[in-house]
């Protein structure tokens, strides 16, 4: 009961926290002293206090798309095993809800873009619908695959895989680590596939589908969009913390891991530039090369002769 | 089985007082009769399901038909409720629908073949032998064929419907040729006695379960026997093509699962060639529906892809039994089912709204539309809340069912490397169709009710009490659905003991349990959903609002001409997806330094009817050239042809004697 307890304030509150340190980091590449990592906060709080701005060309579907976004991330967050790899709702195959609830947040965040009549946002949810639509299988590959040394599969038991240990384990964890990543980077939208803080809207993604949610409606799409990034990390960062731990020494492995994690894509944001539009699928189509390797390592490993 | 009855008598005599009567009353008769003759084969199938009441009657028949039995075994049960729960609301529907057309003469074809329509489909589902079968099957056929062609006098209807009934009747032929074979193999000509000719022989089996899946399969709408749907769902009024899509083409389901169920041990063969006829049937229908933008033939290639997903579920259940998974199996064949249901309310759902939304417009096509969920608020909401649903997304019905898909093939790898290999396949092509089912319907959700209007016209839109009160009610079965797939799983246990042949009954209890946990969850998440848009509406009513026009950039001269449209939302999609998806692009670009008019048409082209005008027409005229030759016209010769013919029966009968 702790443990969820735990979960639902790690979902809850640490969100802008990820995504301060990640700004902090670019900010140390980039030689300057950079906003404090408790900056999103003070931003979120502002927003809030905020009037607002709302397209008269809009309807309801406008007004509803941040507050379905933010749950269906919330929820998929109490899907998501994380200390002591205890999910806060755990059942047979919670897995698939976890990327239809994201899915769902997904169609109704473009939508609203929709809703606003303008070409801009039209724009950016066509390229949001077909750069997150590539890695949908990938996921499911892996997941799907992964299952198999699951007695029962809850998205909790698909982490045990790291306690099989041998060469083959450690390759299927290199690379589900690199899709997952991929699979973060296309879902947060950040570079090398979108920038977010990028100014012009013809080349912009996921920011231009929010041009204009104003005061609250853009702090609850930010926030959705922070807790997206935390929970996809925490994915990320569990799989490779061993098996059964103990909760504490579990809190302090996942504590490092999301701050290395959160270091990790601060420091992609700096090395790398975004692609250019049209090269960006060819990046992602690479997820599902990968996740095709995982399967076949995985056939190999459980019915060549392990057996 | 005599409210059963009943019901169908009601339906008929609608049909035929409507007939009679005096014009201004023809649609109330026709909805009063068709509303009571649902509820009473609706509660008849709720009867059987719960397991009260007699569900046998049988009809002795004159010469070629023999004693006729129409049983209600849970199968059917299951499927006369969805068309009584489904037809009622499209029946008042309809009413408010046709007021539109004022041509008297037509409406009352119009109303009989409706009459017929409902009561043959029901019949059909109940009978057991095969000779009345084929009957009922064909009355079924032509019934909607005048239903689809009730605008004739558009030359693309006509063509639709003309289609239609020839593609009807090439499916037909095979599903005669299945049960003739076994008719004559065993000497019966009920589903019982086949059922000693399908299991006696494997590949014989085999055979005619493949000669009955094209057969059925024509009218189901599987991959290359489809060509009929994107034509004649469009052509038809919009309560028909609800009917036809969601209802009709579950005969064709039905006919699959009657036939699983008379085979003992399905073969693996027969599950991995389905399996791969259902993927790429789902694959090509999703991608043709996230091109198109005709709203109605959009529809009809999204049921394309849910047929598809049902194909792969049944599939999946096949192989369950085959690799003997009894697990895989139940959750593989629960999965199908409820995809039955589910589909038959989302879809009738779009299709009604589609329809409200082409008497305001007088138009299919999406590109010139856009804010009508303004001046049609029920109608758009229940149109998004439907997309939602067919995308298979939580908390709604179409996820319920997708999922059991998911599992039943997860639960399947490991049982054998093979399986493993086309299960994660399969998993991840679900996958894949999801999310393109996702792009499909946010656009044509985004582009028909979101934004601003393309048209001028729009102020006088209206929809009308008698037409979203039907809809109101298939959304609220559509919703309890999607939460309560538990309760609904209680009524189709005997339906999965029926495929699973006999046992199953511990695997049964953990798929129902999977249902409860989900249908918590769907709960919670509903619940999240509520307070946060408690918490959003308190924030609403407190904060300082300022409605202005949309942002854009400090152009101040935007018109609503420059929205993102249908196809410039799927281009980047449709660009990647080449190899399945054929897009014929006629261009004319601007040349020169003033440049003169420039033009691009583009269009899609179904694969099937390239091979259908190109190839098979061309082998079947040169099949009859050749044949031709014996024709000369002359007397002289046939009779040379009549004596021929005697002499061989005199050469046979001597010999056989």
């Amino acid at each position: 009961m702790k443990i969820i307890f735990i979960n639902l304030l790690i979902i809850i509150v640490l969100p802008f926290l990820f995504i301060g340190v990640i700004n902090k980091t670019k900010a140390f590449w980039g030689g300057r002293k950079g906003a404090s990592i408790f900056q999103p906060y003070h931003d979120f709080i502002k927003l809030m206090k905020k009037g607002e701005v709302i397209s008269s060309t809009t309807s309801w579907v406008f007004f509803s798309a941040p507050v379905i976004y933010l749950s269906t991330v919330i929820f998929a967050g109490l899907l998501l095993p994380i200390i002591d790899h205890t999910a806060v709702i755990s059942f047979e195959g919670s897995f698939i809800l976890f990327a239809y609830i994201l899915a769902l947040g997904k169609f109704f965040s473009i939508i609203g873009a929709l809703d606003t009549g303008s070409s801009f946002e039209g724009m950016g949810a066509a390229r949001e619908a077909f750069f997150t639509s590539i890695p949908e299988p990938a996921f499911f590959i892996i997941l799907g695959s992964i299952s198999i040394f699951a007695e029962i599969n809850t998205f909790e038991r698909i982490f045990g895989l790291y306690h099989a240990g041998s060469e083959l384990s450690l390759l299927i964890v290199v690379l589900t680590v690199i899709i997952l990543l991929v699979i973060l980077l296309v879902e947060g939208s950040r570079i090398p596939i979108d920038d977010p803080n990028t100014h012009l809207e013809l080349t912009m993604i996921h920011e231009v589908m929010v041009l204009d949610n104003s005061g609250p409606s853009l702090a609850l799409i930010q926030y959705g969009a922070a807790m997206k990034m935390l929970i996809l990390s925490s994915l990320i960062v569990n799989f490779i913390i061993p098996y059964s731990a103990g909760p504490m020494i579990h809190l302090g492995y996942f504590a490092a891991g999301i701050t290395f994690s959160a270091i990790t894509i601060g420091t992609i944001e700096t090395l790398t530039a975004r692609f250019r539009l049209v090269r960006v699928p060819d990046f992602i189509f690479t997820v599902i090369g990968m996740s095709l390797m995982v399967m076949f390592i995985i056939l190999l490993y459980y019915y060549g002769g392990r057996r | 089985m005599d409210v059963f009855f009943a019901g169908i008598i009601l339906f008929i005599a609608g049909g035929v007082f409507s007939e009679i009567i005096s014009f201004r009353f023809k649609s109330s008769v026709s909805v009063i009769f068709s509303v009571s003759g649902s509820i009473l084969t609706g509660y008849a199938a709720v009867l059987s399901l719960s397991g009260h009441g007699s569900s046998e009657i049988t009809f002795l028949m004159n010469f070629p038909f023999g004693e006729t039995r129409f049983v209600m075994d849970s199968l059917s049960a299951l499927f006369v409720l969805i068309f009584s729960a489904v037809y009622l609301p499209v029946s008042i529907y309809s009413g408010g629908y046709m007021k539109h057309y004022n041509n008297g003469k037509k409406e009352r074809l119009h109303y009989i073949s409706l009459s017929l329509l409902i009561s043959s489909m029901m019949l059909v589902v109940t009978v057991t032998n095969s000779l009345v079968f084929l009957v009922l099957w064909e009355i079924m056929s032509l019934s909607s064929f005048f239903l689809v062609s009730f605008e004739n006098e558009k030359e693309d209807v006509y063509s639709a419907s003309i289609n239609y009934l020839i593609a009807m009747h090439v499916g037909v032929v095979f599903i005669i040729g299945a049960f003739a074979y076994m008719s004559f193999a065993s000497g019966g000509s009920s589903f019982d006695d086949f059922r000693s000719v399908l299991n006696s022989n494997k590949t014989a089996g085999d055979i005619i379960f493949f000669l009955s899946f094209i057969g059925f399969g024509t009218k189901a709408g599987f991959f290359p026997f489809h060509s009929w749907l994107p034509k004649a769902h469009p052509a038809a009024p919009s309560h028909v093509s609800a009917i036809m899509s969601g209802l009709m083409i579950k005969t064709g389901i039905y006919g699959i699962l009657r036939i699983i169920t008379l085979i003992d041990n399905p073969s693996k063969t027969t599950g991995f060639i389905l399996l791969a006829i259902s993927a790429y049937t789902a694959m090509f229908g999703i991608l043709y529906a996230m091109n198109d933008r005709d709203m109605k033939r959009q529809l009809a290639y999204s049921s394309i892809e849910n047929i598809g997903i049902i194909g792969m579920a049944i599939s999946v259940g096949i192989l369950g039994l085959a690799f003997e998974n009894k697990y895989m199996a139940v959750l593989g064949f629960t999965g199908a089912v409820l995809h039955i249901i589910n589909h038959s309310f989302f879809k009738t759902l779009l299709f009604l709204a589609a329809g409200s939304v082409y008497l305001n417009t007088h138009s299919r096509n999406m590109e010139t539309m856009g804010g009508i969920i303004k001046k049609l608020p029920y109608t758009g909401s229940i149109f998004i809340l439907a997309s939602v649903a067919i995308s298979g997304l939580p908390p709604l019905n179409g996820f319920i069912s997708e999922f059991f898909i998911y599992y039943s093939m997860i639960s399947g790898i490991k049982t054998s490397p093979v399986l493993f290999v086309t299960m994660i396949g399969g998993f991840s092509l679900l996958a894949l169709i999801g999310a393109v089912a996702v792009i499909a319907f946010t656009k044509s959700a985004g582009v028909i009710f979101l934004g601003s209007s393309r048209r001028t016209d729009i102020d006088h839109y209206h929809e009308n009490k008698s037409m979203v009160i039907p809809m109101i009610f298939i959304a609220i079965l559509m919703v309890l659905s999607g939460l309560l797939p538990h309760k609904i799983m209680g009524y189709t246990s005997g339906i999965s003991a029926l495929l699973v042949k006999g046992d199953g009954e511990v695997e049964f209890v953990r798929a129902v349990s999977l249902a409860a946990d989900l249908s918590l969850a769907m709960i919670i998440f509903c619940g999240i959903v509520l307070s946060i848009t408690i918490f959003r509406v308190i924030l609403y009513k407190r904060e300082k609002v300022e409605y202005f026009k949309t942002w854009d950039c400090g152009y101040q001269g935007g018109t609503s001409r420059m929205q993102y449209t249908a196809s410039s939302y799927s281009a980047d999609t449709v660009n990647v997806t080449k190899p399945i998806l054929i897009n014929r692009k006629e261009l004319t670009p601007p040349e020169g330094i003033f440049p003169k008019k420039s033009w691009i048409k583009t269009s899609d082209v179904d694969i099937t009817d390239i091979i259908i005008t190109h190839v098979i027409k061309k082998w079947i005229e040169r099949f009859f050239d050749a044949v031709s030759v014996i024709q000369s016209r002359t007397a002289q010769q046939y009779v040379i042809y009549v004596i021929i013919f005697i002499i061989i029966t005199f050469i046979w009968i001597i010999g056989v004697k």
